[in-house]
């Protein structure tokens, strides 16, 4: 009885806290509009998602991949981040027909543009063909702590930015070590993120040369 | 003429059926190899059934399994696992080259010294590709998951020797070579 009054206890702050953590984003969502209204910002494009089984991976200790049962047919392209739940788990690397590869983030080839969340730091997260991965090029005094969250940076223009990969497992004198939020080797469906080429056409949005041409014709 | 006409046939459709059943098995373990096992923290251990198959038949019926089979499927698994293109068909090859030769000596052995060829053959093969990935990609790749699927693919061979033999069987209505 005692615990369980406890444990009402613990929940009550709980939930204040939480409920404090859903206005301030909520307050934050609203400013972050604001801005962009603002600045006249472009937005992300738009992504459309494929979900899909593992139906194979092969690779053991040398080749890190999977194979997917999807492929061009359902809007698959080389590059696309592929996702779990959790987090990012690797790339599409090869595309068929009906069938795709997967290069996963601990391979030894893999490397991906990353930012430290909350310092914002740029680094990239190569593969080791291990459980964990070594955070590369990363500047000097980054002030890094264990726990920090690791999310694509979106560099390069492969990878959308912001999808969560991993967080800071060890650093130690070889370097920084990043742990995959998601159990790698269990994962049994995958979401393939697809990009759609121009994401202005795609929601009727007006570009700078349409907007000209649109000026000129109503001057017209 | 007609009667030695069916049984020229007859043999060479044996032979044949031999072949495609080996090669249907051959295909079975491979695709077997290749399943995801979905097991947390045992991602890495790969036992290399097919390597079972190839090293059982090239002991007890070698013409079961002609070169360009193994070849092929060498290339289907490296196509599968994506490694470099004929990595594990040499390997392969190999061990059907060495087991041939050794042959006359093994199959006079107890189980227990094939068992022993057996594990030789699955740590030679292990630690080759664990060298040439290395090589290949400048860096030096864990080696104990290399070393355990090896010795999973040991352990499981007597598990799989009553299956293949049985295969054996079913197709043994001629006398085995050699």
């Amino acid at each position: 009885m005692r615990s369980l009054k406890a444990e009402n206890i613990r929940l009550k702050e709980e939930n204040a806290k939480l409920k404090e953590w859903y206005e301030t984003a909520l307050r934050l969502q609203a400013e972050n509009q604001s801005f962009r209204d603002l600045l006249n910002v472009r937005a992300d494009p738009e992504l459309s998602f494929v979900t899909a089984r593992v139906v194979s991976d092969p690779g053991g200790a040398f080749i890190k991949s999977v194979l997917l049962p999807v492929g061009a047919k359902d809007g698959l392209r080389k590059g696309g981040a592929v996702m779990s739940s959790e987090g990012l788990i690797g790339r599409v690397t090869e595309v068929g027909v009906r069938s795709s590869r997967v290069l996963l983030v601990t391979d030894l080839n893999s490397r991906i543009p990353v930012t430290i969340q909350n310092t914002r730091t740029k680094a990239i997260l190569a593969g080791k063909n291990d459980d964990l991965m070594r955070l590369e090029h990363l500047p000097v005094d980054s002030g890094l702590t264990v726990g920090q969250r690791i999310v694509t940076s979106g560099d390069g223009g492969q990878l959308q930015p912001g999808i969560p990969v991993g967080e800071i497992a060890e650093i130690s004198g070889d370097g920084v070590w990043v742990r995959p939020l998601s159990d790698i080797g269990g994962v049994s469906h995958v979401q393939v993120i697809s990009t759609v080429e121009d994401a202005g056409l795609a929601t009727g949005m007006i570009t700078p040369a349409a907007q000209d041409s649109g000026a000129a014709a109503l001057v017209e | 003429m007609v009667l030695k006409k069916e049984n020229f046939q007859g043999a060479a459709s044996s032979v044949i059926g031999r072949i495609v059943a080996a090669t249907a098995a051959l295909l079975f373990l491979l695709l077997l190899g290749a399943l995801p096992l979905r097991i947390s923290g045992l991602g890495d251990i790969r036992p290399l059934f097919i390597l079972i198959a190839v090293y059982y038949w090239s002991l007890t019926r070698p013409h079961m399994l002609p070169l360009i089979v193994i070849c092929l499927m060498g290339i289907l698994f490296d196509l599968l696992a994506a490694y470099p293109l004929g990595i594990t068909a040499l390997a392969l090859m190999a061990v059907h080259w060495l087991v041939t030769s050794q042959r006359k000596y093994l199959l006079g052995q107890s189980f227990r010294v094939v068992w022993a060829g057996m594990a030789i053959v699955a740590f030679s093969v292990a630690i080759v590709e664990w060298l040439l990935f290395s090589l290949l990609y400048g860096d030096v790749f864990p080696l104990l998951p290399v070393l355990i699927s090896a010795l999973v693919t040991t352990a499981l061979f007597p598990v799989f020797v009553p299956l293949l033999s049985r295969v054996n069987k079913l197709l043994a209505d001629h006398p085995s070579e050699g």
